[in-house]
């Protein structure tokens, strides 16, 4: 057996030190998604890792051993789709930000999970525009300082959860088969809502194990799933956010979301303003546990 | 012995390791405080951003997997055609035949008028094996899908027109920065902004000779009837595949509209693209007699890093060597020239006594052609150039098609862009324009040699 066929995580990752901030979780990520695409058994020869512009785009851009495309700013789930449509044997992951995917480029982001494009999404959600020096975007929690809301961010952030579960589309029959599904015409009673896929976990976790295997089962999914990585900006965010250490910013995650099997067993009022955690598959799923209509 | 080392060149002290080891083993700052107390769990090393937590089983690092060998496929090929003969077409439908037998099996695109038609001839991929069709959200994901497919290997298209073409902008630079081959077709309607959508205009011809941000050169083609429709579209996809630019195809809206008689070839030279297994990826051709650097597909065994972002010739960016930069911007700028010695245009023979020379490019050219017909029986000799590749401009042909100094006339439907071209060859070049959005019609230009007045209309 050739030695570079050895199985290891490794091998999805350059070597090397990456340029991340110290306390940026972006090289965690690395290695989650290192891990779950080990565990899926994929091919990093046959597998496409797209970014967009920003720190979180270059996670796939800098770091990882697969064919890489680094494209322009919130438009790395459009060239995607075309990637996806031109060789559907090909496993095309997008890794990008929240300004990313979520502010500059939601349409296409809507329109995946529309079309229910066989790709899997991870946004990397920092809070900030990281790169241009910490200005506030679509996901900006509201009252974040930044360096463009010095007073805190009056705007609401959106939920990328929600957003993707209301916009997903319905799940294709084996018959159908990935994305050449995309143009055959199907009854419209096949809609399954139930075959949506989105997730959101936090990178900075006591259950990495957790972390990868969402990754890995979004990467498994027949269909579009989207994961959303909770890593606040180490440089921009947490500082003047007074987020001064990895303490600091546990007790801030710890105050802000909930996984949504604790979630189950705690009474709404004692987890209000708390962004669930885990794995969503129906908006209705979704909406019962948040309390309410999004 | 020590269950648990760090790689110190790699740690950035950033304490992740301390906040998820179970059993205290680290300081704050990811020093090894109490490595006896470590069981081994690997939280931290898989936290760790910088991989630089080493347990104490066997820690291999791997290399890149070898590459694929044994040579793609490609180069030149004569292709039979799929419609063969003579038709009655419009510009627009035209365009997707030569399209299709010219290879391309992808189509990305947004509804747009007047170029709509082009769309739904290139439906007809949904038809073919490996063919795709999609309509996009916009023009910008159009775009984008386009060069996601071609660096997955197909031969891909888009079309649109003058709103849309801006909306592309970005991703046309992006291709020409990361070398991918594409076709725009953009079918110029009268503007500015939405102006009038159905009515004829030649507004694009600056804005898509520029197209792109940050000196993003490409090849620019302009038809002027329908079989050039046909003809320049399969030019098109073989100086993109060749010489791994971005190609747009001008024509204005009379030309998409029109309908003429068409005759189709039985074969077309194809030129498919070639990759050499272990080439580098972009930059000047390392191979003699390529004129592009060797382009593996998304796919293959060996990896392509795609970047927008000033690379090397293995697509590692370089962001801020100013040599790269040069470099990059160099070789993109020697391409489009070798196309334009490539392309080897002629400008028509001249006859030394002609007192006048029309310059024009798309519809007008048709129009011009009537009316130096008709010129030629009062006793006036006019002739005609006619300018079907912008950009690289045959500056060189030109010049010596007009060594005798005739009087020039650029004749065009906006307010005056080709003339600029015309002018860096030609500075006594004089402009008439016409930005009515509506055809220039042959009487106008007759009327303009026998009286010299070239009015606005009223």
């Amino acid at each position: 057996m050739n030695k570079n066929d050895e199985r290891s995580p490794e091998r999805w990752i350059r070597p090397g030190q990456t340029d991340f901030c110290p306390g940026c979780g972006y090289g965690t990520i690395l290695n989650y998604l290192a891990r779950a695409l080990e565990k899926t058994g994929a091919d990093p020869s046959l597998t496409v890792a797209v970014g967009g512009i920003g720190c979180a785009a270059w996670i796939p851009d800098q770091y990882m051993q697969t064919h890489t495309l680094h494209t322009t700013h919130g438009r790395p789930i459009a060239f995607a789709t075309g990637v996806k449509l031109a060789k559907p044997e090909l496993n095309v992951l997008v890794i990008s930000g929240d300004g990313d995917l979520a502010t500059i480029g939601t349409s296409h982001l809507i329109h995946a999970a529309r079309r229910d494009l066989d790709i899997t999404v991870f946004c990397v959600n920092n809070f900030v525009y990281g790169m241009t020096g910490g200005q506030a975007g679509g996901t900006t929690p509201t009252g974040a300082v930044t360096s463009t809301s010095p007073a805190g961010h009056a705007e609401k952030p959106l939920d990328l959860i929600s957003l993707v579960l209301a916009a997903g589309g319905r799940v294709r029959t084996e018959a159908e088969g990935g994305a050449e599904g995309l143009n055959a015409s199907v009854e419209s009673d096949m809609l399954i809502a139930s075959g949506r896929f989105a997730a959101r976990e936090i990178v900075l976790t006591r259950q990495p194990q957790r972390v990868i295997s969402t990754c890995e089962k979004a990467l498994a999914h027949q269909g579009f799933s989207f994961v959303e990585l909770i890593a606040p900006c180490a440089t921009h965010f947490n500082r003047k956010n007074r987020i001064y250490s990895v303490t600091d910013l546990k007790a801030y995650l710890n105050a802000n979301y909930i996984s949504a099997s604790k979630a189950t067993k705690t009474p709404l009022t004692d987890r209000a303003g708390k962004q669930l955690c885990g794995l969503f598959k129906s908006k209705e799923e979704y909406e019962r546990l948040v309390g309410g209509a999004i | 012995m020590e269950r648990i080392s760090i790689k110190r060149e790699l740690c950035k002290k950033c304490g992740y390791c301390a906040s998820v080891c179970p059993t205290d083993v680290f300081g704050p700052n990811g020093e090894l405080q109490n490595p006896a107390e470590c069981r081994h769990c690997g939280l931290c090393a898989l936290i760790c951003p910088e991989r630089a937590i080493v347990l104490d089983e066997n820690n291999t690092e791997k290399s890149i997997p070898e590459a694929a060998s044994g040579p793609g496929s490609g180069g030149w090929n004569k292709v039979q055609t799929q419609k063969p003969g003579r038709h009655l077409l419009s510009g627009n439908e035209t365009i997707a035949l030569p399209a299709l037998d010219a290879g391309c099996r992808f189509y990305a695109g947004y509804p747009i008028t007047p170029a709509s038609e082009i769309m739904y001839g290139m439906l007809g991929l949904n038809n073919i094996p490996n063919g795709r069709f999609i309509q996009m959200e916009d023009e910008i994901s159009s775009l984008a899908a386009v060069i996601g497919a071609a660096l997955a290997g197909k031969k891909a298209m888009t079309a649109t027109s003058g709103p849309g073409l801006s909306l592309m902008q970005e991703n046309i630079s992006f291709a020409v920065m990361t070398e991918t081959p594409c076709v725009i077709v953009d079918v110029m309607r009268a503007g500015p902004s939405t102006g009038q959508a159905t009515r004829p205009a030649q507004g694009d011809i600056m804005p898509a000779i520029w197209s792109g941000h940050g000196d993003a050169r490409k090849i620019v083609l302009a038809p002027v009837d329908i079989a050039d429709c046909y003809s320049l579209t399969i030019e098109a996809f073989n100086l993109s595949e060749m010489f791994r630019v971005p190609v747009i195809i001008l024509i204005d809206e009379i030309i998409a509209h029109l309908k003429e008689i068409v005759d189709i070839p039985e074969r077309n030279l194809v030129y498919d693209r070639a990759y050499d297994p272990n080439e580098r990826h972009f930059g000047p051709p390392s191979n003699y007699g390529r004129r592009a650097a060797s382009l593996p597909p998304f796919g293959g065994r060996e990896l392509l890093h795609v970047t927008g972002s000033t690379h090397d010739q293995s697509g590692t960016r370089a962001a801020s060597n100013p040599d790269m930069e040069q470099w990059t911007t160099d070789s993109i700028a020697r391409k489009i020239q070798e196309a334009g010695a490539y392309i080897h245009w002629r400008a028509p023979k001249i006859k030394k006594n002609t007192k006048h020379v029309i310059i024009a490019c798309g519809s007008v050219v048709r129009a011009a052609e009537e009316a130096v017909r008709r010129l030629a029986r009062q006793g006036e000799s006019v002739a005609l150039i006619p300018i079907k590749f912008l950009s690289p401009f045959p500056d060189l042909e030109l010049e010596k098609a007009l060594l005798h100094n005739p009087e020039v006339h650029v004749i065009e439907m906006n307010q005056g862009q080709l003339i600029h071209l015309v002018r860096a060859v030609y500075p006594a070049a004089l402009s008439l324009t016409q930005n009515t959005g509506t055809a220039i019609e042959p009487r106008r230009i007759i009327d303009y040699f026998l009286n010299k007045e070239w009015e606005r209309r009223s």
